[in-house]
């Protein structure tokens, strides 16, 4: 069978299969009536006492002659001549489906608890009309088909496309539900994006337009899908289809002509109004050294992603945490819109100094493009695209940039010596006991970290007073070598006292998200050492001074200098004791800059074949005409579908970004 | 009237002598295309079809240019393939039928030098 890539290396395609689904959830629940012409369905009763799915899924076939006769791999299940019986279930999975007769009609009663049936979507197989309340109608090669009889009852009869063939029924749910192939697609454009310029970028959506055939006017059932209904694409070949993606429809799904026209965008709407209040990265050792994972940045990004209600998968090395080597300094996160932060750390992803045989090479990055993905390390080439494959080649010099001229936030320990925190308060701390944390006037962040030097630290080190001001808290009371197993659990507006949230975490470094109206509830869970059954608890805090920078500069200031703002984050924050002879790590702006300094002013475009299964962002190897191989970053990836033919037009930018 | 034999086509049922050196050439059908920057043309072949063609005739009798007059939007063309089997397409005429010549021959109307392009509508995966 074709794949993706064996198609991309011919000159002329087999051409890809397109399958979107769009099922938006409807109120209603129907009870079906069958008869007799029903062989083979779930419940022993002729009238299905639970509602049949509301997704479509896939039944499973008969042993008979239809198809493949009796394959001994269990994908099909023994025919039963019970009428209605429940001799097979249609799925183990416990879903409903009916099935007819051979060469017979399938006829289903539907009513829906006294309530008018105003629409509804029927999927089947092997059946070619259906009749609903005496209008007959053509099925569509999908199966799918929605229907608006506007009847308190509604009788379909299914008739099957052959003799030969039995009429399987898998859905039959309230609403408007499309599942759109190569047949019915007139278009389908897939605009894939990211930003990759150095200065001020933002965090593009991505978003989807198909345009397909349906010779029915349902559009009062379309104009009842409401806003951010998901809809998955998936494209290519039978046995290499594309990763799922999945967006959101953003506008009224509208029908005129016969063309059905469906817009959605990715889940980075979802951000949008969101707000990533100030936040402390990092803990405090019991020396009162600073240290900062670098994987902090990533995890509150990762966090302000699921906040949002998006879960993105997570990149290979993302665990990676302790031993990190932005250990001796913090940052400060200032409250900005989870897009722009986002979009800052992406931009600025080579944060610290993490090298890797010289290269940089921590790059946290975030891209939905349908596929939400959260990346930790820096990209390797997955992909190899050749200059004479391609058509419309374009390239594109900007302005060369040799300095940044920056506004720049610091933030300042109200003590540096680290022994002069301020109790804020103590008590004996009991295994499986906890303390609340009085929430009124704290915003943050907190971490908990094992303290190497045999106890436990628990650091709660961002919480912002009502007067704006920044408390760090720390611990480090704790004197069993191994310490104890702290819970730190959330509990917002949302969550129930008692109910806790799954933020239990051991000793290595976390970070713990905090909204502004959680209440932070600290629970010992256990103790790793025998008899550590309590432990004495002392918090302390010191206050956080922010103040803004303007005007500094970065680069060969002789040359050009293009302006930047780098107030979203605060680095070089350090707490307490500093060894100076220690090896010391700069957050930004040297590293930040120095990456945005080395990144390509050279960008590009072209149109080439597509291929589904590509990301903005990743990294692709040019093939040149002359020979010569060089990197380049996808910034996006607009993939059309038109014709029943697949062509993609790429912009990139030079290098790794 | 059903189409038997290969000497005739048929237009919506109606019987007409087959045109000599009537043998509708399949095409395939490209989408996706454009020209690679070494000007080669790159696609994908999404199917095929009968490329468009014109029928001629030397001479036809008038009661057969009736039907290819009468042609209005999409017909059915049948006819004999190559292989011996009966071919059903749909066909658009794409032309006026060319009438040149007006001929009586014993007592019958016959037109000579008959004409017209036909556009073939289907697509075959």
């Amino acid at each position: 069978m074709p794949t993706i890539s064996e198609q991309n290396n011919l000159q002329i395609r087999q051409p890809m299969s397109v399958s979107i689904e769009l099922s938006p959830e409807a109120a209603g629940r129907f009870a079906f009536t069958l008869d007799n012409t029903v062989k083979v369905m779930d419940h022993p009763a002729n009238r299905i006492p639970i509602a049949m799915s509301t997704q479509s899924w896939p039944m499973r076939k008969l042993a008979d002659l239809q198809d493949t006769g009796f394959p001994l791999d269990g994908s099909h299940v023994l025919y039963s001549t019970g009428s209605g019986s429940s001799v097979v279930p249609s799925a183990a999975n416990g879903k409903v489906g009916l099935r007819g007769n051979l060469n017979e009609q399938l006829h289903v009663h539907i009513e829906n608890d006294g309530a008018t049936i105003e629409s509804f979507t029927s999927v089947s197989t092997e059946a070619s009309t259906v009749e609903c309340n005496g209008t007959t109608y053509q099925i569509p090669s999908s199966g799918y088909i929605t229907l608006e009889p506007n009847a308190a009852a509604v009788d379909l009869y299914y008739t099957p496309k052959s003799p030969d063939r039995r009429i399987t029924v898998s859905l039959i749910a309230p609403g408007a539900r499309f599942h759109i192939g190569n047949d019915e697609l007139i278009s389908c454009i897939v605009s894939l994006r990211s930003d990759l310029k150095p200065v001020g970028p933002t965090l593009p959506e991505s978003e989807i337009e198909i345009q397909f055939y349906y010779d029915e006017d349902i559009s009062a059932s379309l104009a009842a899908i409401p806003d951010d209904t998901p809809l998955t694409y998936q494209s290519g070949y039978d046995d290499d289809l594309s990763p799922v993606r999945t967006f959101y429809t953003s506008d009224q799904v509208t029908w005129a002509d016969n063309v059905i026209t469906i817009r959605a965008v990715d889940a980075i709407h979802k951000l949008d109004g969101q707000t990533v209040y100030p936040v402390l990265l990092g803990s405090a050792g019991s020396d009162g050294r600073s240290q900062t994972s670098v994987n902090h940045l990533p995890l509150l990004m990762q966090h302000e992603i699921e906040r949002a209600g998006i879960y993105p998968e997570i990149g290979e090395g993302f665990a990676w945490k302790s031993g990190a080597p932005l250990k001796d300094a913090t940052c400060v996160v200032t409250e900005q819109s989870t897009r722009d932060f986002i979009a800052f750390v992406n931009n600025f992803h080579a944060l610290g100094n993490y090298f890797v045989e010289g290269v940089p090479h921590f790059w946290p990055t975030f891209v939905d493009a349908g596929r939400p993905k959260l990346t930790y390390l820096k990209p390797e080439a997955q992909w190899d695209i050749y200059e004479e494959d391609c058509g419309d080649v374009k390239r594109h010099v900007e302005k060369k940039t040799d300095a940044y001229r920056y506004n720049k936030t610091t933030a300042t320990l109200s003590n540096l010596t680290g022994t002069e925190y301020v109790p804020v308060g103590s008590g004996t701390w009991v295994k499986n006991s906890g303390i609340f944390i009085d929430p009124d006037d704290f915003v943050f962040f907190a971490t908990a970290q094992y303290n190497w030097d045999g106890g436990f630290v628990i650091n709660i080190p961002g919480w912002v007073t009502g007067d704006g001001s920044v408390v760090a808290f720390q611990n480090a009371a704790v004197p069993e070598p191994g310490g104890m197993r702290i819970g730190l659990y959330l509990m917002g507006p949302n969550i129930p006292k008692g109910v806790m949230s799954d933020s239990t975490y051991d000793w290595n470094s976390q970070v713990l998200p905090w909204g502004q109206n959680d209440l932070l509830w600290l629970q010992y869970v256990e103790a790793h050492q025998p008899g550590a059954d309590q432990a004495d608890i002392v918090l302390q805090g010191a206050k956080v001074v922010t103040d803004t920078v303007e005007g500094e500069t970065y680069g060969d200031t002789t040359g050009n200098i293009a302006d930047i703002n780098l107030g979203n984050l605060v680095g070089e924050y350090r707490v307490g004791k500093y060894d100076e002879a220690a090896p010391y790590y700069r957050l930004f702006p040297d590293t930040m800059l120095l990456n945005l300094l080395r990144r390509s002013n050279e960008t590009g475009s072209f149109t080439w074949k597509g291929d589904p299964r590509m990301q903005p962002r990743d990294v692709a190897r040019f093939h040149r005409l002359d020979g010569t191989v060089e990197e380049i970053t996808v910034e996006s990836i607009t993939l059309k579908h038109e014709g029943g033919g697949t062509t993609a037009e790429i912009v990139y930018r030079k290098g790794v970004v | 009237m059903a189409l038997t034999n290969q000497n005739y086509i048929a237009i919506d049922d109606n019987l007409i002598y087959r045109p000599p050196g009537f043998a509708p050439q399949m095409q395939d059908i490209y989408a996706g295309e454009y020209t690679t920057c070494t000007g080669k043309i790159v696609g994908d072949r999404i199917g095929w079809k009968y490329a468009d063609t014109t029928l001629t005739w030397d001479a036809l009798p008038q009661s057969m240019v009736d039907y290819l007059i009468g042609m209005s939007g999409e017909c059915t063309l049948e006819f004999v393939a190559p292989d011996g089997t009966i071919t059903s397409e749909k066909v658009i005429r794409d032309s006026v039928v060319q009438l040149q010549n007006r001929n009586t021959i014993r007592g019958e109307v016959w037109w000579r030098n008959v004409s017209l392009e036909l556009r073939f509508i289907n697509a075959h995966n």
